[in-house]
């Protein structure tokens, strides 16, 4: 339950997020913003309405739970995590080509100081891990 | 190196399915079907819960063998 009420939380601030993006939209008469805030206020109380029908059923509250723990899932998602951060690197990196070629000069900057941060936190985390382990 | 593993067989003499080895390992189906299929190698803790469960040693349960 305790894993469950985490989640729910989280979504409700999700949900809490995509309705100041859909306001935020409106008041500007930006159609993307407005749009892209509903969409995650749509996804957020999709889950949220999942989340409750898991709490009202005890082998579904269960099943949620170990799933939640299960350490073949935390693997996978570990290594999707470290495969998504190496290829947000990698294009990032091609961008800043990209973008120099096309002399777009200020946008690289920006995109390389994203790319040096990543990094920066990546061999900070590192670190700070290999200390604790 | 190759981690080989009895578990397909403990749980048949058993007589249980992995629906059920899952409820009492407290674990997903689909990890009990990778487990026995070789394809994921278990954490120490729940190789111990594995060897517990079957009234075995881990050795008895997971054979590790070197290339």
């Amino acid at each position: 339950m305790k894993v469950l009420r985490k989640r729910v939380i989280w979504f409700m601030l999700v949900a809490l997020a995509g309705i100041i993006l859909f306001l935020a939209g409106r008041s500007g008469s930006d159609s993307f913003v407005s749009g892209l805030g509903t969409g995650i206020t749509a996804v957020a109380l999709a889950k949220l309405l999942q989340f409750f029908r898991i709490a009202r059923n005890p082998k579904l509250l269960k099943k949620f739970e170990i799933e939640q723990k299960e350490e073949r899932l935390i693997m996978i998602a570990e290594k999707s995590s470290r495969f998504t951060f190496l290829l947000t690197v990698v294009a990032e990196l091609a961008g800043i080509v990209a973008l120099i070629l096309l002399g777009r000069t200020a946008v690289a900057t920006v995109v390389a100081y994203v790319a040096a941060l990543q990094s920066l936190v990546y061999l900070i985390s590192y670190y700070y891990l290999s200390k604790k382990y | 190196m190759i981690v080989r593993n009895k578990l397909e067989e403990l749980r048949k003499e058993r007589g249980i399915t992995q629906e059920e080895l899952a409820e009492a390992l407290e674990v997903s189906r689909q990890t009990i079907s990778s487990l026995e299929k070789g394809r994921y190698n278990p954490s120490i803790i729940l190789a111990f819960r594995i060897a517990r469960y079957f009234g075995k040693s881990i050795e008895e349960i997971f054979i590790y063998e070197e290339e």
